[in-house]
């Protein structure tokens, strides 16, 4: 029986929109987006999401990562304790050790790249002014031991002597689509997370980029022991990576299995794939 | 004549360019359109006036006092006014009416209580420094240090400290920051202190210099806002430009026309550059995609 990182139960979320109506009074129309949806990520495994366009896969996660409120369910992250995550902050659950990255592209646009690594610590040290001011010596250490991680962590995938190295002090905002998102996952390694969710990895990125992400999305699961949980349209990069495969529909998980079980489920193929 | 008043003219800019970067650490972070950072400038030099003439105090450690009073006064607002109203994910529209109220209510008690006519902070007369016709008091020098010691000692910080990476960042995403695990309400707090520090110092000085009275926070805001503007909003070495083209184009405007044309210039200005280039002089165009 393999191990549950994160456990969801329950869980529902509905949106209130106002639509006008023919009467031109304000009606209020109530979608109910998650609908008692149950579904479990194994720890160390690569684990996929997918499911039509508005079928609240975003959603989930901005729920998971504590974005937006829930309106019943529950969700249990185990990471040696078991952390009821609803009710809590972004901070307070990205400290627990749950990271994201988002379906478009957020990147410090003005920090460095370096910066952009550095930036992505669990450490409060230096949050403060005052540290900063008056403690340079242990800052400057801190700063250097960092500085040294995030070189491997680019070098463990492009080897040394790559791009992002030798830009490391060009502004982020000066770099393609596709390399920011690279960017935006390797800035994931700083952080200590034990669980990242990612909101479709590939999607705008060059073929050419790839290979890439799947070099880190495996390397966060074998050296790193991060467990993965990703949402993604390209069925083709999802056999290729992940190990599990949930599929949503109408509010809850429809189908489970490996990815190639998910695929030829006829719901999914019916519903979702077109064949 | 000229170079007199220019050397006002870059007195004046230092102390615009102080109180706008205080608004723009706030403003650049939080996109708080901080209104009653207006009561922060003008509140600085009551509480020096309190310590100094009222109590006898040491001017000092009067100064000292002051400042920290004044920042707790910005972490007051911030606590129990935009700290709620952001949780409640509040429009900026509601969040800078209620800035606007809370303006209005500090005015009114700081006139409550000190009156609304112009305090005195001292009653000598400055001592100058003279070269030839020129002449530099010590309220200038004094007005002139004090600014250029802050902006450059933040600018410094910003770049070189984690304090500032992580200010930056906190410009550039702040969701992002969340994701990595940065408490946002906590740095608010350092934020809203910073700035406090900037808008109470500025008040100080310039009150050393010629007073003050209720109503001293909000043409100085305004200049801090054009400033602002014209710099560049989002960059924080714009509104240290912006201030210092403020400041000087007053002073030629006094030479050349009066006093009087000073404020319907600079607002000239700001109207051209937003119709012209409002990103400012620093800003870059938005990249639609
Ligand atoms: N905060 C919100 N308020 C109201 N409606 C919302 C909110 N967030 C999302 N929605 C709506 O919920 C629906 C699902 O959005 P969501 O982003 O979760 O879909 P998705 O599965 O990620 O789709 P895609 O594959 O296109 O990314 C959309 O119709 C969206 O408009
Ligand atoms: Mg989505």
């Amino acid at each position: 029986m393999a191990e549950t990182i994160l456990h969801i139960e329950n869980l529902s979320k509905a949106f209130v929109r106002s639509i006008k109506t023919a009467r031109k009074k304000d009606a209020i129309e109530k979608i109910s987006l998650l609908n008692h949806l149950d579904l479990t990520v194994e720890k160390g495994k690569i684990t996929a999401l997918i499911g039509g366009n508005g079928s609240g896969k975003t959603t989930l996660f901005n729920i998971i990562n504590g974005f937006l409120d829930a309106d019943q369910g529950s969700i249990k992250f185990i990471n040696g304790r078991i952390h009821e995550l609803l009710g809590k902050k972004p901070d307070t659950i990205a400290r627990l050790g749950l990271g994201r990255s988002f379906q478009d592209n957020h990147i410090f646009d003005e920090l460095s790249i370096l910066e952009n690594m550095l930036v992505a610590g669990k450490e409060t040290f230096g949050e403060t002014p005052f540290v900063s001011l008056f403690s340079p010596g242990r800052n400057r250490k801190i700063e250097k031991q960092k500085t040294e991680r995030a070189k491997t962590i680019i070098e463990n995938i492009f080897g040394s002597g790559n791009y992002f190295w030798q830009h490391k002090a060009e502004k982020a905002k000066n770099l393609s689509h596709g390399q920011r998102r690279i960017l935006g996952l390797l800035r994931i390694f700083m952080a200590d997370f034990k669980l990242v969710l990612l909101d479709e990895p590939t999607t705008g990125v060059n073929p050419e980029f790839f290979q890439s992400i799947t070099d880190i999305l495996n390397r966060m699961v074998n050296e790193n022991k991060m467990s993965v949980f990703l949402i993604e349209h390209n069925m083709g990069f999802v056999k290729q990576v992940a190990h599990n495969c949930h599929f949503i529909h109408d509010g809850c998980i429809r189908a489970s299995g490996t990815p190639a079980e998910v695929i030829d489920n006829p719901l999914v193929r019916n519903t979702y794939l077109g064949f | 004549m000229l170079l007199q008043l220019l050397i006002n003219g870059i007195v004046n800019g230092a102390i615009y360019a102080l109180v706008a970067l205080g608004f723009a650490i706030v403003y650049n972070t939080t996109r708080i359109f901080h209104i009653a950072y207006a009561v922060i400038y003008m509140v600085a030099p009551y509480f020096v006036y309190t310590f100094f003439d009222k109590l006898g105090f040491n001017i000092w450690i009067s100064a000292i006092l002051a400042i920290i009073l004044t920042i707790v006064v910005s972490l007051v607002m911030e606590l129990i006014v935009y700290k709620p109203l952001s949780k409640k994910n509040s429009s900026g529209n509601v969040i800078m009416i209620s800035s606007i109220g809370l303006m209005i209510i500090a005015i009114n008690l700081v006139a409550l209580f000190y009156g609304n006519d112009t305090k005195i902070l001292h009653r000598d007369i400055s001592d100058s420094i003279r070269f030839g016709q020129l002449i530099i008091t010590y309220s200038q020098l004094l007005q002139f240090g004090g600014s250029l010691l802050l902006i450059t000692g933040f600018i410094f910080f910003l770049k070189f400290s984690k304090f500032g990476i992580k200010t930056r960042a906190m410009r550039d995403d702040e969701p992002l920051c969340r994701v990595f695990a940065l408490d946002t309400f906590r740095f608010r707090n350092y934020l809203f202190a910073l700035s406090a520090v900037f808008a109470g110092t500025g008040g100080i000085l310039v009150a050393w210099d010629v007073g003050m009275d209720p109503y001293v926070g909000m043409p100085m805001l305004l200049n801090a806002i054009v400033a602002l503007i014209i710099g560049g909003v989002g960059k924080f070495h714009a509104p240290i430009v912006g201030g210092f083209i403020i400041g000087i184009l007053q002073s030629v405007v006094i030479w050349k026309f009066s006093a009087n044309w000073m404020e319907g210039v600079t607002f000239t200005l700001l109207i051209l550059f937003l119709v012209f280039r409002p990103q400012g002089l620093f800003g870059e165009k938005q990249r639609l995609v």
